[in-house]
């Protein structure tokens, strides 16, 4: 496996998919910010939060380039069309189940069955993450998409 | 519905507009310039409002809690008594890091004082300054959210979900408030993230009384004491709502077409800022001690000029945005009828030779306590060059008026100040490199043709254009800004004939016979009432001057604040509301007032 080719382009795509997803927000399309998610678990200062969020989430976009990574080894199928594909699933796996599982490690997200207390209170995502935006499932699985579409495209 | 009915509560980033009848009916959020969720201020039908009253006869009386932007409502009614407070969340810097705070929070807090007291709610956001119904979600504990592009607006309550009645576009509920006992309402706005939920039953309460100290600790900084000090602390207090925080920004005011005169089409947006009120609103604040918001409104005109530097335009958006598109929503009624209500300013375009005065005398000011870096003495020098191109053009002058440019007498004075503050600055602080012989003959050559044309012999008056026989109450900021002395002949004979001409009832209008290009009467403009009082103060008619000054404030609403305008003959405020150039001008001519008042007495 060639652990540099992940490093670099694991940088490049999860910078491109945080880009994607940040220049969705004003243009309303959605509201989901997975670096100030991130961030919020560590701490609840709001001034903190993106930065902090922001190096976890590029730390995770490394992990998530490893298992491309193998994906590719295994399948000798190291092309863009290919890591676009992954990047679906791996897109449809984060609204599906990993903001679900979030709303409930999440130390200041309010769960959706029960009142807000002085500790959790971000928006839970809800179903899809459709609480953050009818667009959101289409930004967050297009941003994925083009994710793997980098790492299939330069991985060697 | 009147304007002395309403109390403002902000955080200096956005604001509102309070009834003493319990209803908010204006809004905008997240900034000043955002489209309003409640404007019923200018449509009571189609603006959206958020009620909290009894049901039934009551009475009310509105007033700001001691030294604080909180609002305070005190009901009465047949059942008893119960207090409602209002105010925007203000904390600390090092508050907000305890535990997550949505981006806005209005908080509204009901307290039963004696018997039991049955209230209504009625939460009616409209969106877009009226034109979109909302369409609201009831996610229970989580609040009733309604979302439009990025914003997510959500309402949140103590009171059991089941007690609120939610449709599409309004939540309603009834309640009984017993005393001692208090149930809380907070608005919370967020924007480009999840919606952070504040947390109402455990910290709600707490959060009230953080803003109340906030405000208190704010305002123990302002270090005046003598004449008027309670309307000065008021003024300073509704300034720091009209500052915006971020930027270092102030607002001519946090609302739009609120008309000069009922019915009229004299209504604009004054959800921006003005750079003639630059060295005015510096001094004020550097006199009471407020040194941050000069500071941080200072560097504010330096970064939002930077796209149109060395030129400056009238007028900018708290961000320094240059086009402020003017458009009318026609379908909103206006404040009394008053029609057509605009968003954004067509004086962006206008060309005023004054504000490049007021801003080089604004940098001369706060000079002493920080001195200029070279990036100000840069704009600073590129401010006195364009003075020295443009002075002899005719420009559209303080008012703005739109009709026709001429050459104003008060526009050349500026342009003078300009260049003086620019040379005392370079002597100063020994700016290398200036050509300050340049700048002393075009000083020299301003002095020379206001004196000659801008002075009319007949009238005894210095006049409001150049070869001009009429007179406009800007003359009256001659002396206040240092160009000549309040108690020389010439100014004499200005200030008296001001008075002549433009006093109605004790009160002065900005200007009468003098054609705008608009159709419509106005009313009397505040601040030069105040211009006038402080005149007559420095010309040592102290009498004279608190007469006319404490005119102009029993014409305020019943918590201090001032619009831009009074109708002299109904003692109505008109035009926005509050506006901090009126606030700027009473703490300028009571600071003066108080200064000749203690000279007086040392004397005696």
């Amino acid at each position: 496996m060639n652990i540099s080719d992940l490093i670099l382009w694991g940088f490049a795509a999860t910078l491109v998919l945080t880009t994607l997803m940040a220049a969705s927000r004003p243009l309303g399309l959605t509201r989901i910010d997975l670096p100030f998610m991130l961030g919020t678990v560590f701490t609840s200062n709001r001034n903190n939060a993106p930065w902090i969020g922001f190096m976890a989430h590029l730390v995770m976009g490394w992990l998530f380039a490893l298992i491309y990574g193998v994906t590719f080894e295994n399948t000798g199928l190291a092309t863009w069309w290919f890591g676009a594909i992954i990047g679906l699933v791996h897109g449809a796996a984060v609204l599906t189940v990993g903001l679900q599982v979030l709303n409930f490690i999440h130390p200041r997200m309010a769960r959706p069955y029960q009142g807000p207390t002085p500790t959790r209170q971000l928006q839970p995502a809800g179903f899809m993450a459709l609480n953050y935006g009818t667009g959101t499932p289409l930004v967050t699985l297009l941003s994925h998409l083009v994710y793997g579409g980098i790492l299939g495209m330069f991985y060697s | 519905m009147i304007l002395r009915n309403y109390t403002l509560i902000g955080n200096s980033r956005a604001a509102a507009l309070v009834c003493k009848s319990g209803s908010i009916d204006w809004c905008c959020l997240p900034e000043f310039d955002s489209p309003a969720l409640f404007a019923a201020l200018l449509d009571e039908e189609k603006g959206g409002h958020f009620t909290i009253r009894p049901i039934g006869n009551y009475s009310s009386e509105q007033r700001y809690l001691p030294d604080t932007n909180v609002s305070e409502i005190v009901f009465e009614t047949e059942q008893g008594t119960v207090k409602l407070l209002d105010a925007f969340t203000a904390q600390t810097e090092e508050q907000k890091t305890i535990a997550l705070q949505p981006d806005h929070e209005i908080l509204r807090c009901v307290e039963g004082v004696s018997g039991s007291v049955t209230m209504q709610l009625e939460y009616v956001p409209r969106l877009y300054y009226g034109k979109l119904p909302p369409k609201l979600k009831n996610y229970r504990q989580l609040g009733i959210q309604c979302t439009w592009k990025e914003n997510i607006y959500s309402l949140h309550t103590t009171l059991p979900p089941e007690q609120l009645m939610v449709n599409e576009t309004r939540v309603t509920a009834t309640f009984t408030v017993h005393a001692g006992k208090r149930v809380l309402f907070a608005l919370a706005y967020s924007s480009q993230s999840p919606a952070i939920i504040p947390e109402l039953k455990q910290t709600g309460w707490y959060r009230m009384r953080q803003t109340v100290t906030f405000w208190q600790h704010w305002i123990a900084d302002c270090n005046y004491s003598g004449l008027y000090l309670e309307q000065i602390k008021r003024s300073a207090l509704t300034l720091k709502l009209l500052s915006h925080a971020p930027s270092g920004a102030i607002v001519a005011a946090p609302t739009t077409s609120l008309p000069e005169s009922e019915g009229g089409g004299r209504n604009w947006d004054y959800r921006y800022c003005w750079l003639r009120d630059a060295s005015f609103t510096v001094r004020a604040l550097v006199k009471l001690g407020f040194r941050n918001e000069a500071n941080a409104y200072l560097n504010w005109i330096l970064h939002a000029t930077r796209l149109t530097q060395p030129k400056l335009q009238v007028v900018y958006s708290v961000f320094g945005h240059a086009t402020l598109k003017e458009k009318t929503l026609d379908w909103l009624r206006g404040y009394r009828n008053s029609k057509p209500v605009r968003i954004g300013n067509g004086a962006d375009k206008q060309f005023q030779l004054d504000v490049y005065g007021e801003v080089l005398d604004a940098i001369y000011v706060y000079a002493p306590f920080e001195a200029p870096d070279r990036a100000t003495q840069k704009f600073a020098l590129g401010l006195g060059n364009i003075i020295c191109k443009l002075w002899h053009q005719p420009d559209n002058g303080i008012w703005e008026i739109r009709s026709s440019i001429v050459r104003h007498t008060h526009s050349l004075v500026m342009a003078w100040v300009g260049l003086d503050r620019l040379i005392k600055l370079a002597e100063n602080y020994s700016w290398k490199d200036v050509s300050l012989e340049k700048y002393r003959q075009v000083r020299a050559a301003i002095q020379a043709t206001i004196e000659q044309q801008g002075y009319n012999t007949t009238i005894d008056s210095y006049t409001h254009e150049l070869s001009g026989d009429m007179v406009d109450a800007s003359l009256l900021t001659l002396s206040l800004s240092g160009y000549c002395n309040a108690a020389s002949p010439r100014m004499l004979g200005t200030t008296r004939l001001i008075i002549e001409r433009l006093s109605e009832n004790d009160l002065l209008y900005r200007y009468r016979s003098i054609t705008d290009g608009l159709t419509g009467d106005e009313g009397a403009f505040v601040i030069c009432n105040f211009w006038l009082a402080e005149n007559l103060a420095r010309a040592g008619e102290l009498e004279k001057a608190m007469h006319i000054f404490e005119t102009t404030l029993q014409h305020a609403s019943y918590n201090g604040l001032l619009s831009e305008e009074i109708n002299p003959h109904t003692h109505e405020l008109l035009g926005n509301y509050p506006q901090g150039f009126s606030h700027i001008g009473l703490i300028s001519a009571a600071l003066a007032i108080n200064e000749v008042y203690k000279q007086t007495t040392v004397n005696a």
